[in-house]
């Protein structure tokens, strides 16, 4: 019996990793997100004042 | 049951309207009935329904004027109000589910704290805990740094409503801050109006209906600006010939009688090709240029000595001959109107080719003519108080100090926002507060702008629902919709403004940016008196009562703001822009050789400034414009935008899609060198081969977010009028391959 429930076992544990793998090939999904983890953009200078507290941004 | 409006009936009406709106906008320019005719009208008024006025409050031309139907405390239904002639009683597709935004079981309904950022463990708190955690960090960052310059503001366009811009105020009367200043929309074409003729104003969008020859340059008011249409089809059945130049074929081109697929960013080349076709034919306005514009003969010489038709179609893609066509139909059939999108100007040589556009309009003497026109948007209706924003610095508060010994803020670009964060020292920002945006979606290198996030003490967001940014904030704040709060409204489109009524109670426990100000500041000054100037009470209708000024109230010729409750007002302004002759550029003339463009290192003509090109990894130029059934971040959340559009896409030209091996419907990667999105292809001749497209938008269950790939390269205009140059979105490059 004890035999019997560990081959089981094993069959399960095959079974669950077969069936992950071919799920996730069907888990393509919407994703997005970086390629260089570390981008951390470029600060562009053109040395040029812009207008005081008080406009609002339209 | 009478109030309710089932999934199918939605879709019908959706599909009813949508073809109403396409084909013939309801029968030309019939006015629909008076406002109190429209009221009686509806069964919900019969039925007891109490009417109010509102605005759609939206990042949009239209800005609707709407009427919300209450019965029972329950916004029952929304319409276009019929006493503005331009939106005329019809709403968008996207103005018709607000009853779904405002009763959306994801809308937020109290403040709650994340237990740490991103982890989605969010708590239930009270307003007054929210507010105590919000006040005490302040204080403590004011006592660590010696002032309030480490609290930073990020506000822009969510809502629109005038009186949201409060929360600047409350910024202003906590001490200097630091400011996320600028535009991401449309700052290089603002600038390069200003230097043509002195600020961006666009002949009234309800005179198009005037114009005998309509260019429609890189815009797509099919999907954006729905109500311009009807003036649109009016002018051609009046004999109007409709032009639409854009690199992609949208639903606005497939009405038009003439389409030009145009190679991006290459506006100012066809421009300038049809100038010279106009120069050596003798089709150019002497008289007019004489009388209103200066440096037009140095302009002239340039496209004698720099500019060929064989030149501008080598550039733009359009073949010669139909740029000397193209050319001799606007110059000889008037009035002409061109209408500049905002697209064509998100681009490193964005606003040099609205300048070309501009000079084109001038040479032709189609500037302050009834139908004609260079049209980009207009401010002429926005000269309100800005009372809600403008409060005086607690007593000591210690700024930037500026060269004359005074203080300011301190700014940081808001189209460089992560990058800016990162970098900003002596002190480091330590807290955010969010308002009116969502910049981990919609910004340019979101990557960025989260690493930013990583630095912060304290990220505070005020908004409808759990986006992308209220994710990885640690404290949200539930806020009104329109309907639920007090305000008043302008366009920088048509030419109608109107405030905007409370109609039911908040939602839960949200609030209005200016309710939340005063709270805060009496929480302020409950833990230490005097570290807050701003109001701790007063109603929002009041507030909307002191945005009014003499001029803006001659403006719209009421004597009070109440009028408005009658319905909005349209602005006495001229029908024409600039018919009076009255340039605002030094000169007073349209300055076609710009005295102000060297001062921001421009030049002072409209010359062509080349395109940016793809480099040889990342062949493809990636556009992202606007959604059909969203705004920016916000509207494709809703349910029944979701039942119509359940899923993003990119857009692949057939040969392209060959090349890569790619089918319809295929699972596909876009990459470049700082992100990537991987989304289903959708197989198009809409799009040129060079040329992929996906649209902006905030699905709120997907990991969808085209602007990894974006990178904060900016465009050339922007800084004279906005404070900071605009954003080369559209100049994005990035490779494909399919996934699977």
């Amino acid at each position: 019996m004890k035999r019997f429930l560990s081959s089981l076992l094993v069959i399960l544990t095959i079974a669950l990793f077969l069936a992950g793998c071919g799920s996730s090939k069907k888990s393509v999904s919407v994703q997005s997100g970086s390629t260089d983890e570390n981008y951390r953009g470029v600060i562009y200078q053109d040395g040029l004042q812009g207008p005081e507290s008080g406009k609002p941004n339209i | 049951m009478a109030y309710q409006l089932s999934r199918r009936s939605f879709l019908k009406g959706l599909a009813a309207g949508g073809a109403l709106t396409a084909l013939t906008a309801y029968g030309g320019l019939k006015m629909a009935p008076t406002a109190a005719g429209v009221a009686d009208g509806y069964p919900e008024a019969a039925a007891g329904a109490r009417v109010f006025r509102n605005v759609c409050p939206r990042n949009c031309y239209d800005t609707c004027s709407m009427l919300s139907y209450v019965k029972d405390g329950i916004l029952r239904k929304v319409s276009g109000d019929p006493a503005n002639t331009f939106t005329n009683g019809r709403l968008c597709v996207k103005g018709y589910t607000y009853t779904r935004r405002v009763y959306s079981p994801d809308r937020l309904k109290y403040p709650m704290k994340q237990d740490k950022r991103g982890s989605g463990r969010w708590q239930r708190i009270s307003w007054d805990e929210a507010l105590d955690i919000i006040a005490r960090k302040i204080l403590d960052i004011k006592k660590q740094y010696g002032s309030t310059l480490p609290v930073c503001l990020n506000k822009y366009s969510g809502n629109f409503d005038i009186l949201h811009y409060g929360i600047e105020g409350m910024m202003s009367s906590i001490g200097y801050t630091t400011r996320a200043l600028g535009t991401p929309c449309w700052p290089a074409g603002i600038d390069a109006q200003t230097y043509d003729f002195g600020t961006l104003w666009n002949n009234d969008p309800e005179d198009l209906v005037n114009s005998r020859y309509i260019i429609l340059w890189g815009v797509n008011p099919a999907w954006t600006s729905v109500h311009s249409m009807r003036f649109l089809y009016a002018a051609r059945e009046k004999g109007a010939k409709l032009v639409v130049i854009d690199p992609v074929v949208t639903q606005t081109a497939s009405k038009a009688d003439l389409y030009l697929q145009i190679k991006p960013a290459t506006d100012g080349a066809l421009a300038l090709g049809m100038a010279r076709h106009i120069l050596d034919n003798g089709w150019v306005d002497q008289e007019y240029l004489k009388a209103n514009a200066v440096g037009w003969e140095e302009f002239f010489a340039y496209l004698r000595r720099e500019v060929t038709l064989d030149w501008a179609s080598k550039v733009t893609g359009i073949p010669a001959g139909v740029i000397a066509d193209l050319a001799r139909e606007y110059a000889t059939t008037k009035p002409a109107a061109i209408w500049i999108g905002y697209g064509l100007q998100r681009h490193t040589n964005g606003g040099q080719n609205v300048r070309a556009i501009d000079a084109l309009a001038a040479i032709t003497g189609n500037v302050g003519k009834s139908g004609g026109g260079a049209l980009y948007g207009h401010l002429e209706t926005w000269g309100f108080n800005y009372a809600a924003m403008t409060m005086p610095k607690p007593a000591g508060a210690l700024g930037v100090k500026k060269p004359d010994g005074t203080m300011s803020d301190r700014f940081i670009n808001i189209n460089n926002f992560g990058a800016e964060l990162l970098n900003v020292k002596d002190p480091p920002v330590k807290m955010l507060w969010i308002a009116c945006r969502n910049p981990l979606s919609q910004d340019p290198e979101p990557q960025v702008v989260q690493k930013a996030f990583e630095n912060m003490d304290l990220v505070v967001t005020v908004d409808h629902f759990l986006t992308r940014t209220a994710a990885w904030s640690d404290i949200v704040l539930p806020a009104t919709t329109q309907f639920e709060e007090y305000g008043v409204n302008a366009s920088y489109w048509h030419y109608w403004v109107g405030i905007n009524e409370q109609a039911i109670e908040p939602y839960f426990e949200a609030k209005n940016d200016v309710q939340i100000a005063m709270l805060l500041s009496a929480k302020l000054n409950a833990l230490e008196p005097g570290s807050c100037t701003y109001p701790t009470g007063g109603s929002l209708e009041e507030l909307v009562g002191k945005e009014f000024n003499q001029k803006m109230l001659d403006l719209l010729g009421i004597a009070d703001y109440r009028e408005l409750k009658q319905g909005p007002r349209k602005a006495k302004l001229l029908t024409a822009a600039w018919s009076d002759g009255k340039f605002r550029t030094p000169s007073g003339k349209i300055e076609i050789k710009s005295s102000e463009a060297p001062k921001y290192g421009l030049p002072a003509l409209p010359v062509y400034v080349p395109e940016k090109q793809a480099p040889p990894e990342y062949p493809y130029r990636f556009i992202t414009p606007h959604w059909r059934h969203g705004l920016h971040s916000q509207f494709q959340n809703i349910d029944w935008m979701m039942n119509v559009s359940p899923e993003p896409f990119v857009e692949i030209h057939p040969a392209t899609a060959a090349a890569k091996g790619i089918r319809d419907g295929d699972w596909v990667k876009i990459y470049n060198e700082i992100g990537y999105l991987t989304l289903k292809a959708r197989i198009t001749a809409t799009t040129a081969p060079e040329i992929l497209v996906a649209y902006e938008a905030w699905y709120k269950d997907l990991d969808y977010n085209l602007n990894y790939t974006v990178k904060a390269v900016p465009s050339d205009m922007g800084k004279k009028a906005t404070g900071n140059r605009g954003l080369a979105f559209h100049d994005n490059f990035v490779n494909i391959e399919k996934v699977r």
